[in-house]
């Protein structure tokens, strides 16, 4: 609604692109695995996400992430589909309906124990993911990702005005209280004290 | 004396041979139960349940960890699902504005009479607003959206 005719917004055909087609539970069940996975993918676009703030700009990422996505689960349909299914299967039915990992140990550990010996795919330890993780990526960086521009184009509002200094303490006699104090607020008489 | 040649024969109510039995006056402590089982059970208690306490915390906030991570884990094919999603949309909400439009004098696409909503001239926002997206929308489809705090239905 709010973009004109001169905004460049990507046509259908640049949008085009496959859907993971796996339900939010299965997306819980292979979560750990699949970011091990696409490892590379992922951080791409989230970094290129974050410096350039604009979706128009990371469309190969994002493509590259729902490829490697959709990858990833064709390789677990392929080899350990039964593991799997009965994993999301058990999150989908689990006791409070939150989908934890609580109630599902004995199926995760089978998952993870059938990713392990046939997909090579090692799940991280309990925290890896929740740390800050580097990468370096080979596009260049952009230069004014929040469009602020220089300082001068957008120079800063104040309505007060700068305090007087100490030289021009006979213009303003009414700031005398703070230089006879010094920083020190004044006690409750002290300015009473003072005429 | 006169007229006391017949006695009265009555019984007295006299204490009983050999006296009455002693009465028992001293003190008589209650029957008690002894206090220190029941310090010493609820003192032990403290001390394990402290530890199990400390194990059964560590182990909740693990599997609370483990939760958000798998939401983490999730995110990059979300957002980037939506961000198509949501591209796609705005390019059909512009087409149908051009549409709309057509016969309307000094309207121009985007802008309130030519006045831009978005003054410098690249903008472009990342995260979608509701009135970008469901702007042209019918309002059974507006009510999906209603907790979103521009909306005003």
């Amino acid at each position: 609604m709010s973009f004109t005719h001169d905004l460049k917004l990507p046509t259908y055909e640049e949008l085009e692109c496959p859907v993971v087609n796996v339900s939010s539970a299965a997306l819980r069940a292979g979560s750990f695995h699949l970011a091990k996975y696409c490892d590379l993918q992922f951080k791409e676009f989230m970094l290129c996400r974050q410096e350039e703030q604009d979706p128009r700009k990371c469309l190969n990422e994002s493509k590259d992430v729902t490829l490697c996505s959709i990858d990833f689960f064709r390789k677990v349909r392929d080899t350990c589909n039964d593991t799997f299914t009965t994993f999301w299967t058990c999150l989908d039915n689990a006791r409070e309906g939150e989908m934890s990992f609580n109630y599902c140990k004995q199926e995760q550990r089978a998952f993870e124990q059938c990713a392990k010996d046939k997909m090579n795919l090692e799940r991280p330890e309990a925290g890896y993911f929740s740390m800050v993780r580097m990468h370096d990526s080979k596009r260049p960086i952009p230069s004014d990702p929040f469009r602020i521009g220089s300082v001068d184009r957008h120079p800063p509002k104040l309505d007060i005005p700068n305090p007087p200094s100490l030289s021009q303490a006979n213009e303003y006699p009414e700031a005398k209280l703070g230089m006879k104090f010094g920083q020190r607020k004044p006690w409750m008489f002290e300015s009473k004290l003072w005429d | 004396m006169t007229g006391f040649s017949k006695v009265a024969v009555y019984r007295q109510d006299m204490p009983p041979r050999g006296g009455y039995s002693p009465i028992p006056w001293a003190r008589v402590p209650s029957r008690r139960i002894p206090l220190w089982p029941f310090v010493s059970l609820w003192f032990a208690s403290n001390i394990f349940g402290y530890f199990y306490h400390m194990s059964e915390k560590r182990e909740y906030w693990r599997n609370e960890m483990e939760m958000d991570e798998s939401r983490s884990c999730i995110e990059p094919v979300l957002l980037a699902e939506q961000d198509r999603i949501v591209l796609r949309q705005y390019r059909a909400n512009r087409d149908e504005e051009t549409k709309l439009m057509k016969d309307v004098p000094d309207w121009e696409v985007g802008t309130w009479f030519g006045e831009k909503v978005f003054k410098s001239r690249t903008y472009f926002p990342d995260r979608p607003h509701v009135l970008d997206y469901y702007g042209l929308a019918r309002p059974s489809t507006q009510r999906l959206d209603i907790n979103a705090s521009q909306w005003q239905i």
